[in-house]
């Protein structure tokens, strides 16, 4: 690196942006007011409910019946609507969701075809076909008021409109009844949210029971009501109201359901209604219906009908499991002082995985979120085995992973229940009790609850395997093309997933760890949960309250993360270094001689040295300036480096002295989302430093900007995000100077796994199990570290005791220490933290060793020998 | 016991409705080591798109970290639904490497040994066509310093990198 000639006032250079022309007006930092509803009585600017905020509420009393014969449901039910808008009402709408599984839904017409390519007819098509037959329209047979005279009604597809006999002032209330009936979908060949499962074997049915009854439609202060018809992917903008279920079916079933079970006493086998007060107190999970007593129950032939009698208090959904295959179990749990039973109804199909983590899952659940928003609010809470993947309702969830049919199960299987559960339980908080708009808006649900799972998966198990929240995750959906941003209506996003689930999960998560740190977001996540506790909030609502909570303005963060499809890639460029003009003449004016001295010589001054000159054969004709050296100091010089030095104060003094070096980098925004700037600036002398800088570097140059970095120490390196903590997608560009960054082909080929996944192939290397022959590890160790080609000597220096191993890991910049090791199994496994994370997995073999060498940016290979 | 096969095999509908949970789509990623002579290719797919292919084609439950046919059927299934076409038409010789799991992604990794310029090249990604009409199947090619960006939706067949 060159030294250049500065002047002292770069020290007061910092963050140094380029000048801005009209043509360049992109402002990531503008405020958000112009996007964002105007604040009112309803929703404050603070992001809190107004002093005005109102929702309208539905109280139902439903009886239901399930013919188990036939697949269908029938039922009645009276809903009392009450308006607390301030608005005169005269018409109402209702939800008729079910109505998605009629053969002429909107869902069946706007489907896309399959293509069903060049490889034949597929299997799947072919039973698409058959099932042509099932109508799953919802017949409304009966919709009067509560005298009993009919009202007039109109069905718009999966909504329906009632004509109110007299206007429904503000304040006053409707109560009217609906009958209706409908044929199950077979969720396994026909999908959705609720279904019938199937099983051949014995010729029983599961029944996940949801979308059955018509749900008052939403009314709100921001949209009237809501018009978005149910086409599948947008879930439910429901009004909370407490609900009165009684639930007939075969007598010989056992029955789940949102709620505490009225009647116990009558449906309940004596044995089960005991062990149920047993299970309140008990220390882990216990059986109310056993996995022998439900075997049992599957060759069991009904003798009749019994009524489950459910009640549930201010929630705003109601749904029920029912089956004579369920094992069933339960164990009580106080979550910050509320008394709740967690239980779980499966299958023997779902065991020997559902005994054991379905109900622990709950409570853990339960535990977490309560931590991280407000104490659980209701009685119960359950989690039913069925054909349902993965479907969430107040204090029920259905969740669909099995262990294979001989009752093994893969890792997969295992934390694909686990997570579930979380996710599904956890959607008790979001939108079951925030009562967020998931026909408008998937993420509010989704992508709290997904970030709020990652919480609580990671205190599961250490390095718990969770798909989401770890932002290195995203970066592939992140460079997408086919993308919209997270702020799109829940039928119209691209990439659902990523989009509504796992990229708010990760921003999330960088808002908490990267940009305001943990504590400043947990108070502000926290405060939004319990402003917004059994109300209805909107986006804005929860912008503002996580900028107005945390005192932070966050409206570039929204921005990028929220309202853009931009990913993040920052990159360094260049990195310029300059050093003080110390203006001592002895020192400066020797290092111009170098640098002139240092100047390459052009080609033809090369070849016209040898040539004779004139004045050499003329010597007469040289004079003061032929022999004049203008690096000579001269007293003058010295003179007046006096005069300066006596007119600089001590401070002033030492800084001219100090020797430092100032690092300009120069710093490029490839993505386009501005991020605060991570370095590690890694030094000549081995040490190294992260230095933060918030995202508001950016303010005044979206794309490219300078930034000063003063050490008194020569750098090596400098490396931007070395935690890969912001989603940063191309690391390629992150290191001055650049290193190789194998690709997670290459990586894998090499036979390193790729992000320490679980492998097989043909390139998997396979595994010694060598032990050390008696041999001790103490001693020193030369190893190389293949560097894309290029080979890293280092020195280990161990000490073996028993199967610990500490010791120094030393390379040609400097040592640092083994802050953990063991030998296991001929494994040696070591580990640094400081000044640089490093893993060094290695076979011993003897005095040979060869493994994997793992740092933040990557992994390789390394061998070598034991040297004494 | 065949009525089992068929609920397997049936998952076309459940596209068209809403999936719990799920989504449908892949993104392969190719690389040309000029050195090697060689496209470097990693595969991420879903465990809950790759699951009901394989039962569907085996016409068996499977477990995809257990069942002893996945990788054979694997290798099969990418022969059909990966293809890379030379400019005259003829196939390349697409060898598998290996796969592993992460979470709920498997990731499969092939090369495919090629002396030329790859840009030339065409590419046909099915990926779960037959399965899910929403289906995308994401493609990311970086050949030296360029760059190509395919998607391929239902209905798509063969694509070039350079149009």
């Amino acid at each position: 690196m060159k030294r250049l000639f500065a002047v002292i006032c770069v020290l007061f250079l910092s963050a140094f942006a380029f000048g801005q022309s009209k043509s360049q007006p992109s402002d990531k930092f503008k405020q958000l007011d112009e996007d964002l509803p105007t604040p009112n009585e309803y929703r404050t600017a603070s992001g809190a409910p107004g002093n005005k905020y109102w929702q309208n509420r539905a109280d139902y009393v439903i009886d239901v019946e399930l013919d188990d014969v036939n697949q269908r449901i029938n039922g009645k039910e009276t809903i009392t609507y009450k308006n607390a808008s301030p608005d005169t009402l005269t018409y109402i709408w209702l939800q008729i969701d079910q109505n998605l599984f009629a053969k002429d839904s909107d869902t069946q017409k706007t489907s896309p075809a399959p293509n069903f390519g060049g490889n034949g007819f597929p299997l799947s098509a072919v039973e698409q076909l058959a099932a042509r037959e099932y109508d799953g329209r919802v017949n409304i047979t009966e919709v009067t008021d509560s005298t009993g005279k009919a009202l007039k009604h109109t069905l718009n597809r999966t909504m329906m409109r009632i004509d109110l006999p007299a206007p429904l002032a503000s304040g006053g209330t409707f109560t009217f009844n609906i009958s209706w009936n409908y044929a199950i979908n077979n969720q396994r060949v026909f999908g959705g949210r609720t279904g019938y499962e199937f099983f051949p074997r014995d010729g029983n049915y599961i029944y996940e029971i949801a979308q059955w009854f018509p749900r008052m439609a939403a009314y709100t202060d921001y949209q009237g009501w809501q018009t978005h018809q149910y086409l599948g992917s947008g879930e439910f903008t429901l009004e909370f109201g407490d609900y009165t279920v009684r639930i007939t079916t075969p007598n010989d079933h056992v029955v789940s359901a949102t709620g505490v079970l009225q009647n116990g006493a009558q449906v309940l086998k004596p044995e089960w209604a005991t062990r149920l007060k047993q299970a309140e107190t008990a220390k882990e999970p216990m059986k109310i219906v056993t996995a022998d007593e439900a075997k049992a129950n599957e060759s069991s032939k009904p003798s009749g009908k019994k009524t489950w009698v459910f009640k549930a208090g201010n929630v705003r959904d109601f749904a029920f499991a029912s089956s004579r295959k369920f094992i069933w179990d339960a164990q009580g749990h106080n979550v910050e002082g509320n008394k709740v039973m967690a239980m779980s109804f499966y299958p023997n199909e779902g065991n020997p995985l559902w005994e054991k983590y379905s109900t622990q899952a709950i409570i853990h659940t339960l535990n977490v979120y309560s931590r991280y928003t407000f104490k659980y609010p209701y009685p119960v809470a359950q989690s039913i085995n069925g054909p349902v993947g993965g479907m969430e309702y107040p204090m029920i969830c259905f969740n669909g992973p099995r262990p294979l049919p001989d009752g093994t199960y893969s890792a997969q299987t295992k934390y694909g229940l686990i997570s579930v559960v979380i996710h599904e339980v956890g959607h008790n908080y979001f939108p079951m009790t925030i009562n967020s708009d998931e026909r408008d808006w998937t993420w509010m649900d989704e992508g709290l609850n997904t970030f709020t799972q990652y919480l609580a998966e990671q205190e599961w198990e250490k390095n718990y395997p969770s798909r989401r929240g770890e932002p290195q995750y995203i970066t592939d959906y992140m460079v997408s093309e086919n993308q919209v941003p997270i702020m799109a209506q829940s039928d119209s996003l691209l990439q659902f997933g990523n989009n509504a689930y796992a990229k708010p999960a990760t921003a999330l998560n960088i808002l908490r760890e990267t940009i305001l740190g943990r504590e400043l977001f947990d108070f502000a996540f926290k405060e939004y949960a319990r402003r917004w506790q059994f109300k209805r909030p909107e986006p804005a609502d929860f912008f503002r309250t996580m900028e107005d909570a945390s005192g932070t303005d966050l409206d570039w963060f929204w921005r990028g993360w929220f309202y853009s499809t931009d990913h993040v890639d920052l990159s360094i460029e260049n990195v310029r270094l300059y050093q003080m003009d110390t203006r001592n003449p002895d020192v400066e004016k020797e290092l111009a001689r170098k640098q002139a001295n240092n100047q390459p010589k052009t080609l033809s001054a090369q070849r016209n040295d040898a040539l004779p000159k004139r004045i050499d054969q003329y010597p007469s004709l040289r004079d003061f300036y032929n022999d004049f050296d203008q690096y000579k100091v001269t007293d003058k010089d010295r003179k007046d480096y006096e005069a300066f030095l006596a007119s600089l104060d001590d401070k002033e003094k030492s800084l001219l002295n100090g020797n430092y070096y100032f690092y300009v980098v120069d710093l490029k925004n490839v993505g386009g989302l501005v991020m605060p700037v991570i370095f590690k600036v890694e030094y000549a002398d081995g040490s190294s430093e992260e230095i933060r800088i918030p995202a508001e570097i950016w303010r005044y140059n979206n794309f490219n900007v300078s930034k000063l970095i003063i050490t008194k120490k020569e750098a090596k390196a400098i490396v931007l995000d070395p935690n890969l903590e912001t989603a940063d997608a191309d690391l390629t560009n992150n290191f001055f100077p650049r290193r190789f960054i194998p690709s997670r082909f290459q990586v894998f080929k090499t036979g390193q796994g790729g992000g320490g996944g679980r492998r097989s192939g043909n390139a998997n290397r396979q595994t010694t199990t060598t032990t050390t022959n008696g041999n001790s590890l103490t001693g020193r160790w030369a190893i190389a570290i293949d560097a894309g080609g290029q080979m890293i000597p280092l020195t280990l220096n161990l000490n073996q005791n028993g199967a610990e191993v500490t010791g120094t890991i030393e390379g040609a910049q400097g040592t640092m220490q083994i802050s953990s090791g063991k030998l296991e199994n001929g494994v040696l496994t070591i580990k640094t933290t400081s000044p640089m994370e490093l893993t060094l997995v290695g076979n011993i073999n003897g005095v040979s060793i060869s493994g994997n060498v793992t740092a933040p940016q990557g992994s390789t290979t390394f061998s070598g020998s034991k040297s004494n | 016991m065949y009525r089992l096969f068929l609920i397997i095999g049936v998952v076309l509908l459940a596209a068209n409705l809403s999936f719990g949970h799920k989504y449908h789509t892949s993104l392969t990623r190719i690389e040309y080591n000029d050195k090697d002579k060689n496209l470097e290719i990693s595969i991420r797919l879903f465990v809950h798109d790759v699951g009901p292919m394989l039962e569907n084609r085996l016409r068996k439950r499977v477990d995809l970290e257990k069942t002893p046919e996945v990788d054979s059927e694997l290798q099969k299934y990418l022969a059909e639904n990966l293809v890379f076409k030379r400019p005259g038409g003829s196939d390349l010789n697409v060898k598998w490497v290996g796969k592993e799991f992460e979470s709920d992604t498997l990731f499969i990794y092939v090369e495919c040994p090629f002396d030329g310029d790859p840009s030339e090249l065409s590419l046909q990604n099915t990926f779960f066509f037959d399965l899910f009409a929403e289906q995308a199947n994401l493609v990311v090619a970086k050949f030296g310093d360029r760059k190509y960006d395919l998607v391929f939706k239902s209905g798509d067949r063969v694509k070039p990198f350079r149009s």
